[in-house]
């Protein structure tokens, strides 16, 4: 092929280039119906679920990175036992699951106390804490995903990213959640040490995440309820709940948690999210 | 708040100085400043047990202390100040009653490295029952017979984060002596320590240029730190003297030393596994290694609640034997930790230093609770056993204790 010079080369990469963006594109602003359309004509309730959980993984790829404010209130009866302060740090890593930060600003004692997870999705995440008062990096096992997270009713699992390979899938019912179309999905855990033999999650049918999750205890009773509120979309593709409210049904205790001050595309790196910088993560 | 501290000579006023000024400065940055935490403690120390003789006979110690802690960034978090101030007061030990600048440092951060000058902490190591390789900072055993509390050390600090580990420099150009529990005050050891007739092995005493070298790196479940350290030995050796009076005291006596380390952490599932090892050269009593090493499962869960249950168990060598600067020459730590996943995020470690030839045996109780948001109670209690003449412990013989303290937060 003696034309095939490199220059010709690279003028047949770049038409090549112009021709895809625009195909690209239209593949990604093909619009919501269409894909919900496909999911509904599927009836194999196994593979229904799968692919709502690709969808859900689909409309949130991308996303980069975010980071957001939360405050965790910890009641029972109406009453606060007590409150905590934390800023999240996310940052998607193509390939393989996120590495996010959490960073106490409350209670006090706690102050500056960062928890960096690097999640690997059914693979054990890495975890390292760091502890200000002796400035100490401890790198720790992550067996204990079922435990409380800071004494709350949120699990260490239920506040790590979700991946899809990380649960099994089965489409149960079309459902409501507070008049909004969901899918009921059943999640089965299939990662290592989980505190839940099923997961009953109503995905919304318009924005794709979830509107409530109903958690069972390894013995198959119901034992909490997670209700997400106030969702907004930011930068016109993202959606993130305001307001997470998990209910431990065996307890009574509730916690609240609120999300605020959401940004995305904060210019964050893998190597902000490091070891090294934990005592830097402000 | 009124002070009632005297000046120590160990409180150094140029620091204090520069600390104030920075404050101001601080201060006077206005706007978006980050406001200073405050933090004030009362302690309650109860020895069930009659003092030695030749010590004073108190059967409980108060102490408080005040802290004041202040980090600002400026300059799109390019540069940050930290500043860390501390007061003590002491009913008994005057060689607690002292203020400190823990942290007093000006750090900048580019993209692939860091630079940081003045006072600083740095911690180094991975085993619970020693800290071997952690040898920056100097250590006040008046404060905790633990050696956890550090004293400010001054550094000049470059590092920088490759995908091949983290690299890190220190310049130490000065060096603070060790702070022992005052003479006739509990916990020390059989003779009285004499501070004030401390000798170096250097001609520039507390003034020599110390440098350290540390490369830490992940990979996979690996965690591996490698450092080099020469200069002032942190660790004095204790030699017998008459001083002026004509009583036996022991002078601290700080060698200059070469020291290697390696620290390994092997993170499992529940399981991790520990090393630390130092090599030491320079030192009168010969090149010698020492080493701890053991590992921490943790089971998930315990008891059918959301507890979470450590065991610890490591190992404790010094290659001197009997002639070593510490007691635990060939010891052997047992530890439970507990961990109860509460609101109050209670947690308990007891363990047990036993030494494998004498049967020796330091108990150690650690209790932490949040009693409010703004309000942690500390427990602390530690016990001595069969400990032998020959014992380095062997002055703590009667001072079992009982801590108790509360941490307000402001």
């Amino acid at each position: 092929m003696y034309f095939t010079t490199p220059g010709s080369t690279r003028r047949l990469a770049r038409s090549l280039v112009f021709l895809l963006v625009p195909a690209l594109a239209l593949v990604i602003s093909t619009p919501l119906w269409a894909s919900l359309d496909k999911l509904e004509q599927l009836h194999d309730p196994v593979q229904k679920g799968l692919a709502i959980a690709h969808e859900t993984e689909r409309r949130d790829a991308g996303f980069g990175d975010y980071v957001v404010e939360a405050e965790m209130i910890l009641m029972q009866n109406d009453q606060v036992l007590s409150e905590r302060e934390f800023f999240s740090k996310v940052l998607e890593i193509s390939g393989d699951g996120d590495h996010s930060v959490n960073v106490f600003r409350s209670p006090r004692d706690v102050e500056g106390t960062a928890i960096l997870i690097h999640s690997h999705g059914l693979k054990p995440d890495d975890q390292w804490l760091y502890l200000p008062a002796i400035k100490r990096v401890k790198r720790i096992s992550t067996r204990s995903k079922s435990g409380p997270f800071v004494g709350s009713e949120f699990a260490y699992e239920d506040i790590s990213t979700w991946q899809p390979e990380k649960y099994g899938y089965r489409f149960l019912k079309s459902d409501r959640v507070d008049d909004v179309d969901c899918f009921l999905v059943e999640n089965t855990p299939l990662y290592e040490d989980s505190g839940y033999s099923k997961l009953h999650e109503w995905v919304d049918k318009t924005i794709f995440r979830p509107r409530r999750i109903d958690y069972f205890d390894r013995k198959g009773d119901l034992l909490k309820t997670l209700r997400f509120e106030d969702y907004r979309q930011y930068q016109g593709q993202w959606w993130r709940p305001g307001r997470m409210i998990m209910t431990n049904h065996q307890t009574g205790r509730v916690t609240q948690l609120l999300w605020k001050d959401y940004q995305f595309a904060t210019g964050l790196t893998e190597a902000d999210l490091a070891q090294s910088k934990l005592n830097r993560l402000q | 708040m009124e002070c009632p501290i005297k000046p120590k000579p160990r409180t150094c006023p140029l620091l204090a100085t520069i600390g104030v000024a920075l404050l101001a400065a601080l201060l006077s940055y206005g706007v978006g400043a980050a406001s200073p935490d405050l933090e004030l403690g009362v302690e309650y120390q109860f020895f069930p047990q009659k003092a030695a003789a030749g010590r004073d006979n108190y059967s409980a110690d108060q102490y408080a202390y005040a802290s004041l802690g202040w980090d600002q960034y400026f300059a799109d978090q390019r540069w940050l100040v930290e500043f860390d101030g501390y007061l003590g007061w002491d009913r008994h030990d005057e060689n607690r009653q002292r203020a400190d600048l823990r942290t007093l440092a000006l750090s900048y951060y580019a993209d692939r490295f860091d630079v940081k000058i003045g006072f600083a902490t740095e911690f180094w190591g991975v085993t619970e029952s020693r800290h071997l390789v952690d040898i920056l900072n100097q250590t006040s055993v008046a404060d905790n017979i633990d050696e956890e509390v550090k004293l400010g050390q001054p550094m000049l600090k470059w590092q920088t984060h490759q995908d091949w580990g983290n690299l890190q420099l220190f310049w130490l150009p000065g060096f603070r002596e060790r702070v022992f529990a005052a003479p006739g005050a509990r916990l020390n050891p059989a003779l009285p320590i004499d501070a004030s007739r401390s000798r170096y092995a250097s001609g520039a005493e507390d003034k020599h240029q110390d440098v350290a070298l540390r490369y830490a790196h992940t990979l996979g479940a690996w965690d591996l730190g490698l450092a080099y350290f020469r200069g002032t030995s942190r660790e004095p050796l204790l030699d017998p003297k008459f001083n002026a009076a004509g009583e036996l005291v022991l002078s601290p006596y700080y060698e200059q030393i070469e020291q290697t380390s390696l620290d390994l952490q092997r993170t499992g599932a529940g399981l991790l596994l520990k090393l630390e090892a130092i090599q030491r050269h320079g030192s009168r009593q010969g090149s010698y290694h020492a080493l701890v090493s053991g590992f921490e499962f943790t089971q998930v869960g315990v008891f059918g609640s959301a507890m979470d249950l450590g065991y610890i168990a490591e190992y404790l060598y010094d290659q001197r034997g009997e002639q070593a600067t510490t007691t635990f020459q060939n010891d052997l730590f047992l530890g439970l930790r507990l961990a109860a996943n509460n609101i109050a995020q209670t947690s308990l470690l007891l363990g047990v230093y036993h030494d494998r030839k004498t049967s020796g045996q330091a108990l150690r109780l650690e209790l932490n609770t949040r009693l409010r948001d703004d309000l942690v109670l500390e427990l602390e209690g530690q016990a001595f056993r069969n400990l032998a003449d020959t014992d380095l412990l062997h002055g703590f013989r009667n001072d079992d204790y009982l801590r108790a303290s509360l941490k307000f937060y402001f």
